[in-house]
């Protein structure tokens, strides 16, 4: 009988008037606070997001960049090692190790447990082996040298880097998910906002009827705060996505590019030097020369030219068109401009070691150098717009907490005094 | 009054429904199991060719004045030749000079001096040597890429007729051999296709070889370069390699570890492929054959290049049709 008993006074108090100004406080009081939490929670979690992306996720998307480069970088050096004279081989074989060791050191910070971890870690000391094998036996002019680089090439190739693709596009996936999060409107805690902040206005218009006055300055000031909290939050989503529009447009998407053209460079070297290892191979591989030299040349021109592919940036612009300049020479110097075909099936010695000399003159390092520079100044951009996405939600969750105290302390200040009348 | 309860209500109901949680897959554990590197193009689906009919005979050396074919050859300068440039002691590159090295390169400069007299260590060879593919060297003589190909080619009768080539007299007498580690078959392994029976054998795509390696009852291997068999075989993916005896000589010369078994089988003359009309030609390089196996040249290069492996051997017989 006693619950029954203390129902009955607790109804009996709310149908009291400063019993519904009591309940009135407490219930503005606890929603504006849990919408505060809401919405604190919303925009920092966004502004955490986005500061992500600005270091974790992109360094690993990064760092799959620079691990295809190297490893891409690994596979033409191998073949140019064994064409240079013995002078300059040690300084190739050296560049050979440093790919390697950008790789494993690369690897070793990778998370662990992804398969092709495990496939790229596996198989890089197979092909290092492969290829030092490969070279021991070229040093003693022996053929043989040629096959176990082909086998080393092809392993790499059609395993290790595939894997290395799939890491990247997968960082790329989810640093574009991670962006768009970070720069959609926290929808649940601005929908949670406009109802408080609804609440308030039909408790104004219930008090107003209630106590015969106009305006309740308190429930007004509550309110003003959180119709601010509200736009804050709007204002902060629409800048931070249009910076995310932004780091995935000019950042984002142009490295993508400029590694596909860094790596169709990388390929043109290796096939270049594999006309002159491969002698039975020799017009297929220029075919394949040809046609990683058309790849590298297709996508800097719609890079220079095309939507949605076309580079804004003058500093940017200025490079891929020195990287085109570069491409020409290139093509001319290794497949010839109609009359002469430096790499050619037809061998004299002399012709042999003009063509060597060609295919090692680093033309591919040129490009490359380039196009590095080129990707730096993308994912310079992309950092920035990164921070911009990351710093518009800057002091939104301490916005956010202080107009949930305000919206409190309003409604103090607005109902206490009404509440006291009564006692 | 309600109202005002009634929005407050609906806020804790929106409030409840949000949130959720993201759960991280768990790393998975993976097999500490690892595949051997294969070289490309190898494939356990091999197909074999039947035996062709050897055609060994041609056309005798000329007497009487130069012909006009010889002369327009000294004129251009340089005589052009097909070699594989990759069958080492026979024809290889050797990628740091850039010079074509071994028996058949030999033999193309002897034909080249015939022509153009001998030249010095310090002049340009008057030879252009192209690189033709196993699959192209028959048609880069027909399409006049080259004047003459020697590139490890049997004498065949569907081939001259297939390609309007023709051959010059026998400059080796090739034979099929097999390859193995000497380890394994110095504990009682291989002695010859006898023993293939339930082994894993590389061997060239398409070719008569691997029918004969069929026929032994041997797991075939068919590689599209053969200098991928030798890879295979030290990586002990294979247990013998199966080929022309002057192939496996280069890879017993590039491995010290590997023999060459005692058994050869078979009946593979190699000539120096020339377009069937080019008459003059083939009867002026068969003249300068004659002259290597009677001056004592053709043996001097045999020793220079494969004797040590494949044993004496005395100069092909030159056959004549006419």
């Amino acid at each position: 009988m006693v619950v029954p008993l203390r129902l009955a006074v607790v109804r009996e108090r709310v149908r009291r008037t400063e019993g519904r100004l009591l309940v009135l406080l407490l219930l503005v009081v606890v929603a504006s606070a849990v919408v505060g939490a809401v919405a604190a929670t919303a925009a920092g979690h966004r502004g955490a997001l986005a500061g992500e992306s600005t270091d974790s996720a992109a360094s690993s998307v990064r760092g799959a960049q620079e691990v295809r480069r190297a490893l891409s970088d690994a596979d033409a050096t191998a073949f140019n090692a064994v064409l240079v004279d013995a002078a300059q081989a040690p300084r190739l074989r050296d560049r050979f190790r440093q790919d390697l060791a950008i790789t494993t050191n690369w690897l070793s910070g990778a998370r662990s447990d992804a398969d092709w971890v495990a496939l790229v870690s596996d198989q890089l000391p197979v092909y290092a082996g492969l290829v030092e094998t490969g070279w021991a036996y070229t040093r003693q002019g022996q053929p043989l040298g040629a096959a176990y680089l082909r086998e080393a090439s092809h392993l790499l190739r059609s395993k290790v880097l595939t894997a290395v693709d799939t890491a990247h596009a997968q960082g790329v996936d989810e640093l574009a998910e991670t962006q768009d999060a970070a720069g959609s409107a926290p929808w649940g805690a601005m929908v949670l906002s406009v109802v408080l902040l609804a609440g308030l206005v039909v408790a104004q218009v219930w008090l107003a009827r209630r106590t015969r006055r106009r305006f309740n300055v308190g429930l007004l000031l509550a309110s003003v705060a959180v119709l601010v909290g509200v736009l804050w939050l709007g204002v902060a989503a629409w800048r931070s996505g249009a910076a995310s529009a932004r780091a995935d447009r000019d950042g984002l998407a142009q490295t993508e590019w400029l590694a596909k053209a860094r790596d169709h460079g990388l390929r043109a070297d290796a096939h270049e030097a594999m006309v002159l290892v491969f002698r039975d191979e020799v017009d297929a591989q220029r075919v394949e020369l040809s046609r990683s030299l058309d790849e590298v040349d297709s996508l800097l021109y719609r890079m220079l030219n095309r939507e949605p592919m076309r580079v804004d940036s003058e500093d940017t612009r200025v490079l891929l068109a020195k990287a085109t300049a570069i491409a020409g020479q290139w093509r001319t110097a290794a497949l010839g401009d109609g009359r002469t075909r430096p790499t050619d099936a037809t061998v004299t010695a002399r012709g042999y070691v003009d063509a060597v000399y060609q295919a090692t003159d680093e033309k591919g390092l040129q490009f490359d150098r380039v196009m590095a520079d080129a990707t730096r100044q993308a994912m310079d951009r992309f950092d920035a717009a990164a921070i911009d996405a990351r710093d518009a939600w800057a002091g939104a969750a301490l916005v956010q907490w202080l107009v949930a105290l305000a919206a409190v302390g309003g409604a103090v200040v607005g109902l206490a005094p009404r509440i006291a009348e009564y006692r | 009054m309600r109202r005002v309860v009634a929005v407050f209500a609906a806020l804790g109901a929106l409030v409840a429904g949000c949130g959720s949680g993201v759960d991280r897959p768990l790393g998975r554990d993976r097999p500490q199991t690892m595949s051997a590197p294969t070289p490309r193009g190898v494939s356990d689906q091999v197909t074999g060719t039947d035996a062709y009919q050897v055609c060994r005979d041609s056309l005798r050396p000329a007497t009487g004045p130069e012909p006009s074919r010889i002369t327009e050859i000294r004129k251009r300068g340089k005589l052009k030749v097909g070699v594989s440039q990759t069958a080492y002691l026979m024809s290889y590159l050797d990628v740091t000079t850039g010079r074509i090295r071994g028996f058949e390169a030999d033999i193309a400069r002897e034909v080249a001096a015939a022509i153009f007299g001998r030249w010095g260590p310090q002049d340009d060879e008057p030879i252009e040597f192209v690189a033709v593919s196993t699959v192209d060297r028959l048609s880069a003589v027909r399409d006049q890429q080259v004047d003459m190909v020697l590139a490890v080619a049997t004498m065949t009768c569907e081939r001259r007729r297939d390609f309007d080539v023709d051959y010059s007299t026998e400059y080796y007498s090739a034979k099929q051999g097999v390859l193995v580690r000497s380890d394994r078959s110095g504990r009682g392994g291989i002695r010859g296709y006898g023993d293939l029976a339930g082994r894993r054998v590389c061997t060239g795509q398409g070719t008569t070889t691997a029918k004969k390696v069929q026929a032994a009852r041997a797991t075939a291997v068919g590689v599209t370069d053969l200098g991928d068999c030798l890879v295979l075989l030290q990586q002990g993916q294979v247990d013998a390699v199966c080929t022309d005896d002057a192939v496996l000589a280069g890879f017993v010369r590039q491995d010290p570890t590997t023999r060459l078994v005692e058994e050869r089988v078979g009946d593979e003359p190699y000539g120096i492929v020339m377009a069937e009309y080019d008459t003059d030609l083939i009867r002026f390089v068969n003249g300068v054959l004659d002259r290597m196996r009677a001056d004592g040249t053709w043996s001097r290069l045999y020793g220079n290049w494969l004797q040590s492996v494949l044993g004496t051997a005395s100069p092909p017989r030159a056959r004549y049709r006419d």
